[in-house]
C-alpha cells in the first residue's frame, strides 16, 4: 500500500470516528443563535470603539463584581453541564439530572444576579432609551439572559426527563444529554466574549 | 484523564480572575489586547473541553472556533 493510500484511508478512519455531541438539528439552532450575536455583539464592538466616551461613561455606572461573579457562575454551570454527560457516557444513570439540575441552578444565580443589577440601574435611572450604551447593554444582556431561561428550561426537560426513565435507551439518554448540554455551553460561550466588553475591557 | 474537566475548570475560573485583574489594574493597548487573547482562549477551552468539539466533525470545530475569532476580531479592530 502507497502512503498516499494509507493517508486516505488514514483520514476516512478520523472521518469516521468523529462525533457529533447531540442531535444535528440542535447544532443546527445554536449555529443559528450564534449568528444573531455575531451581529449583536459586532454591532456593540463597533459602537464602543466610536462613542468610546459614552461607552467608558456607562460602564462606570455598571457593576463589574456581578460580572465577574455571574462569569464563575456559569462557567461552574458549564462544568456541571459536562461532567454529567461524561459520567452518563460513562453508565452512571442519575448523573444527568443531578448535574443539569445543578447547572440549572447556576443559571438561576445568574438570572437572580442580572435582575439585581437591572434593578439598581433603573432605580438610578438608567434605561434603555438613557443613550446608545444602555440600549446596548440592556438589549444585548437581556436578549443573552433569555437564553440562558431557554437553556435552563431545556436542562431541567431533558433532566426531568432522564430521571422519569422516558428515553427508550442509553443512546437517546446520551443524545439528549449532549444537545441539552450544547445549547447550555454556546449561552456561556456568548457571555465570555459579552464580559471583557462590559465589565473588563479599559 | 478522570479530572480532565476539573482542570478545565479552575483553568477557567483562573484565567477569568486574571483578565479581571489585568483590566481594572491597568491602562492601555496592551492591556485590551491581553484581555482579549485570554477570552479567545477561554473561549477555545470551553469548546474543546466542555463542548467537547475536539473529536466532532472539523467542520462544525472550524465554524465556532471562527465564531469567536469574529467576534473578538471585531472587539479587537474596533477597540484598539
Amino acid at each position: 500500500m502507497s502512503s498516499a493510500e494509507s493517508t486516505v484511508i488514514e483520514a476516512d478512519k478520523q472521518v469516521q470516528t468523529r462525533h457529533l455531541p447531540g442531535d444535528l438539528a440542535m447544532w443546527c439552532f445554536i449555529l443559528a443563535e450564534l449568528l444573531a450575536f455575531l451581529l449583536l455583539l459586532g454591532s456593540m464592538a463597533f459602537a464602543r470603539g466610536h462613542w468610546n466616551e459614552m461607552f467608558s461613561a456607562g460602564i462606570a455606572t455598571l457593576h463589574p463584581e456581578a460580572g465577574l461573579v455571574n462569569t464563575l457562575i456559569l462557567l461552574t454551570g458549564s462544568y456541571f453541564a459536562a461532567n454529567a454527560v461524561k459520567r452518563t457516557a460513562a453508565g452512571d444513570q442519575r448523573a444527568l439530572s443531578r448535574g443539569f439540575v445543578l447547572a440549572a441552578l447556576c443559571g438561576l444565580a445568574y438570572v437572580a444576579i442580572k435582575i439585581t443589577e437591572y434593578g439598581i440601574l433603573f432605580g438610578d435611572g438608567y434605561n434603555l432609551r438613557t443613550d446608545t450604551f444602555y440600549f446596548f447593554y440592556f438589549f444585548t444582556t437581556f436578549f443573552h439572559m433569555a437564553h440562558v431561561l431557554i437553556g435552563m428550561a431545556i436542562l431541567l426537560v431533558v433532566a426531568q426527563r432522564s430521571r422519569a426513565g422516558h428515553y427508550a435507551n442509553q443512546e437517546k439518554v446520551r443524545m439528549a444529554g449532549e444537545s441539552a448540554a450544547s445549547y447550555w455551553h454556546m449561552v456561556d460561550l456568548v457571555w465570555l466574549v459579552l464580559f471583557p466588553l462590559l465589565y473588563v475591557l479599559p | 484523564m478522570k479530572h480532565l474537566l476539573k482542570f478545565a475548570l479552575a483553568g477557567l475560573l483562573l484565567l477569568t480572575l486574571i483578565g479581571w485583574w489585568l483590566g481594572h489594574s491597568f491602562d492601555g493597548t496592551w492591556v485590551v489586547v491581553c484581555v482579549l487573547a485570554l477570552t479567545l482562549v477561554k473561549g477555545q477551552w470551553l469548546i474543546d473541553q466542555f463542548m467537547d468539539l475536539r473529536s466532532a466533525p472539523q467542520w462544525l470545530r472550524w465554524t465556532v472556533s471562527g465564531w469567536l475569532v469574529l467576534v473578538l476580531g471585531a472587539a479587537a479592530l474596533f477597540n484598539i
